[in-house]
């Protein structure tokens, strides 16, 4: 069908979920997310599937795709893979394009992009390697103080002194968190204690790259409103997050997609940082 | 006349008592939630074991984690201090000691008489600790006492890519649903361990006699990669987790 042929699409596969954006036109037409343990290539092929149907696509058609996250180089179909970085920034900057800052928060490691006046990432921090932080960490916490995200969020809510997690280490920081609970500390002091904990984390890498305002915060772990208001105590400023800011990814991935089939010449741009 | 050391630790606590150089008895029993009740009750443990009651006992070392939480002890003294002349005690010439126990690691050089001349110790990190293993005992649903043995029978090499022990908990799930052995990925996990553990240990410089104390030493496939990786033989006492303990009670006797 003729309209296909604008069609692009983008997939973010991370360590916890994988997502697809379908855009038309500079239009998000189209979105998901499926939360799941099973290989990247099988996930992808269920959600492209799942587009298909529910836009009724002609049998075969897939739309020019870019692959990005941790998983990104098992995706055979797509045109190209795109970096994280990248990904994010243009993701962050469709939705906000005054963004200068993007914190993207995955679900086992986090970046800190600065971005320049042109959208450039001038400057980033990562974390891959320790799980302290990250939204395993977040979501392991929730376990321990049996809420759910939105439960721990509201917990934390209005706690004007949280309760110190001292230990770094995640291990080490759960046992901690079992034992206040058990001496009789209170769940939201806990809650309010966790989400800071998390952006002293944040703060390691902020403090590398500098922080810039406009911010934007992007992954699943954004929806937190917990989180994002010890982020916002912390460094002074508002957040700005996306509808739904666990599919930047996929979006900046759709993004790529568009500029790979307008410009093939401009490669140069999307290649590994 | 009597002395004990009672050694608190993240996991295991041991009080154990001392007549004249000679170990009368010692109590070795998990740390529970409550230190302070954990400690009387190991020292009851080793009071019964050997017939002496609290007033034979004429002074009390703690030490470990929790040795501030021990109301009956006189005084209090670091754990580097006692692993060092807990190894001493056993093994004149050490002077490289290893200690790893539930939630430290620690690596300590001493002299010939057993005093410790410099550390390093690693508390920040779970990985390159005892609880790496006891969090990778419990994904792979093994009591921790078999996991040493099981990995000396890896017949395929694995490498564990992930430093932090919450992902190399998922990697090891991974590795499970691809149909690798428990032993072969055991042994992976042991080398892992190593590389942490041999970083420590070069930072203090290692010279022979090389002791091993702590719940590690317990575990014969750790011991073994040590012992390659070093290319020397390590030194294991008869029960590595009452060292501390040891040291803390002969230090005990000699400050009076």
């Amino acid at each position: 069908m003729e309209q296909e042929r604008t069609f692009r699409a983008g997939i973010d596969i991370g360590t916890e979920s994988v997502n697809i954006v379908v855009m038309n036109d500079a239009r998000i037409i189209y979105s998901q997310t499926l939360v799941t343990e099973q290989a990247g290539p099988v996930a992808v092929k269920a959600l492209l599937d799942q587009a298909a149907a529910e836009m009724k696509w002609p049998s075969g058609f897939v739309p020019p795709l870019v692959s990005t996250g941790i998983g990104k180089k098992t995706i055979p179909l797509a045109l190209k893979t795109s970096t994280d970085m990248v990904c994010h920034a243009e993701g962050a900057r469709w939705h906000f394009p005054e963004a200068r800052t993007v914190i993207d928060i995955g679900a086992s490691g986090s970046r800190v992009l600065r971005l320049s006046a042109m959208g450039r990432v001038e400057k980033f921090a990562v974390n891959a390697k320790c799980a302290s932080g990250t939204g395993i960490y977040l979501r392991n916490m929730t376990q321990i103080l049996e809420s759910s995200f939105e439960e721990m969020s509201a917990l934390s809510e209005g706690v004007s002194e949280s309760t110190e997690v001292s230990n770094y280490c995640a291990v080490f920081a759960e046992s901690e968190v079992i034992s206040m609970i058990h001496s009789g500390e209170s769940k939201e002091r806990l809650a309010a204690g966790v989400f800071d904990a998390v952006v002293d984390r944040l703060m390691e890498q902020i403090n590398r790259v500098g922080l810039n305002a406009p911010l934007v915060m992007t992954g699943g772990v954004a929806r937190n409103q917990g989180l994002v208001r010890s982020l916002e105590r912390r460094v002074g400023l508002r957040a700005m997050i996306p509808p739904e800011p666990e599919i930047v990814g996929a979006l900046g991935a759709a993004l790529m997609a568009g500029k790979e089939i307008e410009a093939p010449a401009k490669r140069l741009e999307v290649g590994d940082h | 006349m009597i002395f004990a050391g009672i050694d608190v630790g993240s996991r295991t606590t041991c009080a154990l008592l001392l007549q004249d150089g000679q170990v009368l008895s010692h109590g070795l029993i998990g740390t529970g939630a409550d230190s302070e009740a954990t400690s009387r009750r190991a020292m009851d443990i080793a009071l019964a074991e050997s017939g002496v009651t609290d007033r034979e006992v004429k002074g009390i070392m703690a030490t470990g984690y929790g040795r501030v939480l021990v109301p009956f002890a006189d005084q209090i003294i670091s754990e580097i201090s006692c692993h060092a002349r807990g190894a001493h005690q056993l093994f004149p010439e050490a002077r490289t000691v290893l200690d790893m126990g539930g939630q430290d690691c620690k690596a300590i050089r001493l002299d010939g008489d057993g005093n410790p001349l410099n550390f390093t110790m690693n508390d920040k990190c779970a990985a390159g600790t005892g609880r790496f293993l006891e969090v990778m005992a419990e994904t792979l649903r093994l009591p921790l006492e078999e996991i040493g043995p099981l990995s000396l029978r890896s017949t395929e090499q694995i490498g564990i890519n992930s430093f932090c022990t919450v992902f190399a908990q998922s990697e090891v799930s991974l590795l499970l649903r691809q149909g690798k052995t428990k032993e072969d990925i055991l042994a992976g996990l042991h080398r892992a361990l190593c590389v942490r553990i041999l970083s420590l240990l070069n930072k203090v410089g290692i010279e022979e006699e090389f002791v091993i104390t702590g719940g590690i030493a317990k575990n014969v496939g750790v011991v073994r990669v040590i012992e390659e990786k070093l290319g020397i033989v390590a030194r294991l006492p008869r029960e590595s987790q009452i060292v501390g303990a040891l040291g803390a009670a002969i230090l005990a006797e000699e400050s009076r």
